[in-house]
C-alpha cells in the first residue's frame, strides 16, 4: 500500500511537493485553507476550504481533523508536511498608490505587458535595502528586470540601494552586466535617501551622491518598491495544533541547527519553503528533493530511534501535567491518563527530571550498548569514584562530542574529573545534582549546548535555570555556590573543553573549596 | 534490490551529507579522500557563539564527521585518490583507488567497481599571496581561514609575531572575490557572515577596536535584520577596499584608504589584518570530470546534476551543502532504482 502524505499549502509550492510524491510512488493530498490556486489539477487529490482543528498520532499513524465548509473530517497520513506560501509586505516606504508606483512583485510579471510607447524615454528607478536591509533574491528580480526593459525601449534605470545583496550565484555577473548596460547604481553608505510623495502623487527621491557629496531630486515617472516577505499567518494555527515551534518570526522551524534542513521538533512532521524562512526557488526545490528523501529513508526500514524512551510510572504520577506541558517534542499525550508517544519521544529526559512526583524513568532500547547507571547518564572513564572528583554532566550532542574529540586529538584531559554523558542537560533533575554532593563530589559542572543550539530547544535553558537556583539552595545549606557552575559549549569545540574545565578547577582551588 | 553501491569524491561535508542520506536510503557508499581527516574546510571552523548560538553550522559538520564514522554501509578511505575510471557499461564504473598516497612504503591500489560516481571534491580557497597585503610576508596577516583555525583552538587571539594582544584589528572584505582583475566574478557569499561573527566574538573576549573594510554587505540567516545593527555597532564599517598593507619598523601594519565621508585618504596603523579570502573553484580533477561526463560552467565550477554537490558547483554555505547533498542522493536513488 501507498504511504499517504497530508500536505498543508494552498499555492505553488505545495504542488511542486505533491507532484514528487507522487513520481515518488507515494499517495498525496493537499490540505488548504483558501481555494487552492491549482485544485483542478487531478493527479493530486484536494481538500479545499478546510482549517485544522486537531491531530492526534504519530509517524506512520497521524490523524488530522479538519473542519471544511460543511463538515468535519478526518483525514489520515504517514507524514505530514507543511508548505504554504509567505505573505508579501509591499509598504516599506510608505508611499500613496498611483500609477507611477509598482511593487517589485507585480512590476517584474507585468514588463512583457509593457508597450514600447508606453517604456520610451521614462525614467524608472528601483528602490531596495533602504528603509530595511534586503535579500540577494531581491535584487535578482530587480536585476533582471532593468536588462528587460534596456532591450524593450529607450529608457533610464537607476537602482537605490545601500548593501547591494550579490551573495547568490551569478548575481554578481549579472550585476556588471546590468550596469554595463545603462542601468545607474547609487548605493549610500552614510546617508540615506528620502523617499516622499509629491502633491501630484509622484515619488520623489532626494538623495546625496555620495562619490561627488552632491544633493539630487528625481521624480522618476515609474518607481519600484523592494518588499519584505513575512510567514503565513496561518502557520500559527498549524503548529498550534500540531504542536509545531516556530521561530519568533512566525515560520514553522526554529533557528537551530539542528532542524536544518526540513525537520520540526516532531518526527514526522517535516516543513519545506517558506514555511520555514524566506529564501531562492532554487532553496525551495533542494527542500523538495531532502522532503522526498527523508520520506522514503523513514520507510525504508532506516530508523534515526533514539538510545532512551521515557516510562511513566502510574503509580506515582498524580496527573499534574508538568511533563505534558515541558516535552518539546511533542511526545506526551494526555488521555485520562499521560502517555508517551513513544515513536515520538526523542529520550531527552526533561519530563522526567520536571516531574514532581518522580513518576517518569528513561529506559534503553537495548541495554546491549549502553548501561545507564547512574543518575540516567552514561560514565565514561575511570568508574572509581573519590572525594576530589568533579562531576562533568555532558550533554552527549555537545560537551560529549567535545570530549570524545579531545581524547582523539591527544590533549591533556584534566585529572580528577568524572564524565557523565547525558541525553540532554535538561534531563538533570535538582536529586541527582545533591546526590553528586552527598556523594562528596569536589564540584559539579554542567556543561549544555550554547542557547538556540539545543536539540530540545529547552533542555539547556531549563538546566540553567535549575542550576541558577540550586545555588542559592546550595547556599542555604551550607555548601559553597562555587561548586556548581552552568557553561555552554559546541561539539566542535576541543580545547575550549579542556580550558573550561581547568578554569573550574582553578576556581575551586582558589576558592578552597571545602 | 541489488546491493549499489556509489563512489563519493571528496569527504567535505558535502560528501559526508551525501554518504549519509544515501546510507538511509539502504545505499552503500565509498568516500576518497585525500586528507588524513574527513570534514573538508567546516571541520576546521570555530564555534562563534557567544553564550548564544549564531548558527555558523560548523558543529553539525562535526556531528556527521562522527556519524559518518559508525555507519555501516560507508567505507572511508582517507589520504587516498581515485587514480582510474574505466565505465564498464550504464551504471557499472571500475575503478582504481590509491590508498596512503603520503607515504611511500604503504601506498596500495585497490580496484573495485561501482555503479555511480558523485562529485564532492569542495573548493579551493583564495590564496591572497600575489595580493599586495603582505600574505605570508608580513606575519600579522591572516587569512579568516587562519583566524577560524586559531579560534578553534585559542579563545584570545594575539599577534603570530610576537604573542602579544592586538590593540586593533582590520579585516579587508573580499580577497580574491567580485574582482575583475582576476575575472572572478562572484560573491563568496560565506566570508561577510563568517568575518562578522568572528569580529563579534573577539569583541566579546577581549577588548579590541574592529574595523572593517567592505563593498557590500551581504544578508546570512533568519536573525540578519536584527544582528546587523548589532554587529555593526561594535566595529568601525569603512566602505572601501584597501590598496595594500605595508609594515613599519615597530611591526605595525599600515593601511591606506580614501574616507569617502570626509573626502581625503587616511593612513591607519593595526596589530593584526584578516584577508576575507574566498571561495574558487576546485580545478585539478578535469580529467575525472571528463571521465564521468561533467560539464563545467564560465566560472571553472561544475555545473549542477545529481552527480555533483556541494562547493564544487560554487559558493555555498554549510547548509546549503547539506540541502545539495539531499539532491544528489535522491536523483542516485531513483537513478540507480531503475
Ligand atoms: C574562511 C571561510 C569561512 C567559512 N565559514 C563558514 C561558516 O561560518 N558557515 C558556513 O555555513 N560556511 C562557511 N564557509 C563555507 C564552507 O567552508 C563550505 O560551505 C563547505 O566547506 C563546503 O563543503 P564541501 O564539502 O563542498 O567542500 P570542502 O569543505 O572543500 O570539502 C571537500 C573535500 O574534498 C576533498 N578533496 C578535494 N579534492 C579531492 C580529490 N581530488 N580526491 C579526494 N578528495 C578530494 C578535500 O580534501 C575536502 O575534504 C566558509 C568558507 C571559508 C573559506
Ligand atoms: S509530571 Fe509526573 S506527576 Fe505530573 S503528570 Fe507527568 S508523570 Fe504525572
Ligand atoms: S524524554 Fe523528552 S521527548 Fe521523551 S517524552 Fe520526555 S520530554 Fe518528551
Ligand atoms: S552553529 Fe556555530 S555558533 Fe552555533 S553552536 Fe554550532 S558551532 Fe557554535
Ligand atoms: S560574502 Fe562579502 S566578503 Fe565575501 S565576496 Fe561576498 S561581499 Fe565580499
Amino acid at each position: 500500500m501507498k504511504r499517504r502524505i497530508l500536505i498543508f499549502g494552498s499555492g505553488e509550492q505545495s504542488v511542486k511537493v505533491a507532484n514528487k510524491f507522487v513520481q515518488n510512488n507515494f499517495e498525496a493530498t493537499i490540505i488548504s485553507n483558501e481555494l487552492h490556486k491549482y485544485s483542478e489539477l487531478n493527479s493530486i487529490k484536494f481538500i479545499n476550504k478546510s482549517e485544522i482543528i486537531s491531530a492526534k498520532g504519530f509517524i506512520g499513524n497521524f490523524t488530522i481533523s479538519l473542519k471544511t465548509e460543511n463538515d468535519i473530517i478526518d483525514e489520515k497520513a504517514d507524514i505530514i508536511i507543511i508548505a504554504e506560501e509567505y505573505l508579501i509586505n509591499n509598504n516599506l516606504y510608505n508611499l500613496v498608490s498611483s500609477n507611477f508606483l509598482y511593487n517589485l512583485s507585480d512590476f517584474k510579471n507585468k514588463i512583457d505587458y509593457f508597450s514600447h510607447d508606453f517604456l520610451n524615454n521614462k525614467t524608472i528607478a528601483f528602490i531596495t535595502g533602504i528603509n530595511e536591509e534586503s535579500w540577494t533574491y531581491v535584487l535578482k528580480d530587480i536585476l533582471e528586470s532593468c536588462l528587460k526593459l534596456q532591450s524593450i525601449a529607450k529608457l533610464k534605470t537607476f537602482v537605490f540601494t545601500k548593501n547591494l545583496k550579490v551573495g547568490y550565484e551569478g548575481i554578481e555577473k549579472l550585476y556588471r552586466l546590468t550596469k554595463e548596460s545603462g542601468t545607474f547604481f547609487f548605493k549610500f553608505t552614510d546617508s540615506t535617501p528620502k523617499i516622499t510623495n509629491t502633491n501630484d502623487s509622484k515619488v520623489l527621491i532626494e538623495f546625496i551622491d555620495e562619490i561627488i557629496s552632491q544633493n539630487f531630486k528625481l521624480t522618476p515617472d515609474i518607481t519600484v518598491v523592494d518588499y519584505k516577505v513575512t510567514s503565513n499567518p496561518y502557520l500559527q494555527k498549524i503548529a498550534e495544533v500540531l504542536k509545531l515551534n516556530l521561530d519568533e518570526y512566525g515560520f514553522i522551524q526554529t533557528d537551530n541547527v539542528h532542524r536544518l534542513p526540513i525537520f520540526t521538533n516532531k518526527k514526522g512532521i517535516l516543513v519545506a519553503g517558506n514555511s520555514r524562512c524566506v529564501q531562492s526557488d532554487e532553496e525551495n526545490n533542494a527542500d523538495i528533493d531532502n522532503l522526498i528523501s527523508e520520506s522514503i529513508s523513514l520507510f525504508n526500514g532506516y530508523s534515526q530511534d533514539s538510545k532512551l524512551k521515557a516510562n511513566v510510572n502510574y503509580g506515582r504520577c498524580a496527573k499534574c501535567l508538568t511533563c505534558y506541558r515541558s516535552c518539546p517534542y511533542g511526545a506526551i499525550i494526555f488521555d485520562e491518563k499521560i502517555i508517551i508517544e513513544k515513536e515520538s519521544c526523542y529520550g531527552c529526559g526533561i519530563c522526567s527530571s520536571s516531574c514532581p512526583a518522580r513518576a517518569i524513568e528513561l529506559d534503553t532500547n537495548d541495554n546491549s550498548k549502553f548501561t545507564y547507571n547512574l543518575f540516567n547518564s552514561k560514565l565514561h572513564g575511570d568508574a572509581n569514584i573519590t572525594k576530589d572528583d568533579i562531576y562533568v554532566f555532558c550533554c552527549e550532542r555537545s560537551a560529549c562530542k567535545a570530549y570524545k574529540s579531545a581524547i582523539s586529538l591527544n590533549l591533556k584531559i584534566p585529572s580528577n574529573i568524572k564524565i557523565f554523558e547525558v541525553p540532554c542537560t535538561g534531563s538533570i533533575s535538582t536529586n541527582e545534582i545533591l546526590y553528586a554532593f552527598n556523594n562528596d563530589a569536589l564540584g559539579v559542572l554542567i556543561l549544555a549546548c550554547h542557547e538556540q543550539n539545543c536539540h530540545s530547544e529547552i533542555g539547556n535553558i531549563y538546566s540553567k535555570k535549575r542550576i541558577n537556583y540550586l545555588q542559592k539552595y546550595l547556599e542555604d545549606i551550607g555548601i559553597n555556590k562555587e561548586r556548581l557552575i552552568f557553561k555552554t559549549i559546541a561539539s566542535n569545540m576541543a580545547h575550549e573543553f579542556i580550558r573550561i574545565i581547568n578554569g573550574f578547577k582553578e576556581e575551586l582551588k582558589i576558592e578552597n573549596i571545602r | 534490490m541489488k546491493r549499489n553501491k556509489v563512489l563519493i569524491i571528496g569527504g567535505g561535508i558535502a560528501g559526508l551529507s551525501a554518504a549519509l542520506e544515501l546510507s538511509k536510503l539502504g545505499l552503500e557508499s565509498i568516500i576518497v579522500e585525500k586528507e588524513k581527516n574527513i570534514g573538508g574546510y567546516a571541520s576546521q571552523f570555530a564555534c562563534k557563539a557567544n553564550i548564544k548560538c549564531v548558527k555558523c553550522g560548523a558543529c553539525i559538520v562535526h556531528e556527521k564527521i562522527q556519524s559518518v564514522i559508525n555507519r555501516e554501509n560507508i567505507s572511508i578511505y582517507t589520504k587516498s585518490s581515485l587514480k582510474d575510471i574505466k565505465k564498464v557499461e550504464e551504471k557499472k564504473y571500475n575503478v582504481v583507488i590509491e590508498k596512503n598516497m603520503d607515504c611511500d612504503s604503504e601506498k596500495a591500489e585497490i580496484s573495485f567497481s561501482i555503479n555511480a560516481v558523485v562529485m564532492a571534491a569542495g573548493f579551493i580557497p583564495f590564496n591572497p599571496k600575489d595580493k599586495p597585503y603582505g600574505y605570508q610576508k608580513f606575519k600579522d596577516v591572516i587569512t579568516n581561514l587562519d583566524l577560524e583555525r586559531i579560534l578553534k583552538s585559542e579563545n584570545i587571539l594575539k599577534r603570530l609575531s610576537d604573542n602579544t594582544l592586538p590593540e586593533k584589528i582590520a579585516f579587508i572584505q573580499c580577497v580574491g572575490s567580485r574582482d575583475s582583475t582576476l575575472n572572478h566574478l562572484w560573491c563568496s557569499k560565506v566570508c561577510c557572515p563568517s568575518a562578522l561573527r568572528m569580529a563579534n566574538l573577539i569583541k566579546a573576549h577581549q577588548n579590541v577596536d574592529i574595523t572593517f573594510f567592505y563593498i557590500d554587505i551581504q544578508s546570512f540567516g533568519k536573525d540578519f535584520l536584527n544582528l546587523y545593527p548589532e554587529l555593526k555597532k561594535n566595529m568601525k564599517m569603512i566602505r572601501s577596499i584597501p590598496s595594500d598593507v605595508i609594515e613599519d619598523e615597530n611591526g605595525k601594519l599600515k593601511i591606506t584608504y580614501f574616507d569617502n565621508t570626509n573626502k581625503k585618504s587616511i593612513d591607519e596603523f593595526f596589530d593584526i589584518i584578516v584577508l576575507s579570502i574566498g571561495i574558487t573553484p576546485n580545478k585539478d580533477l578535469n580529467n575525472i570530470v571528463d571521465a564521468i561526463g561533467l560539464q563545467i560552467n564560465d566560472f571553472g565550477f561544475l555545473n549542477k546534476s545529481i552527480f555533483v554537490t556541494g562547493s564544487i558547483t560554487g559558493p555555498m554555505n554549510i547548509s546549503e551543502t547539506i540541502g545539495s547533498a539531499g539532491i544528489t542522493a535522491l536523483g542516485i536513488y531513483n537513478y540507480l532504482k531503475v
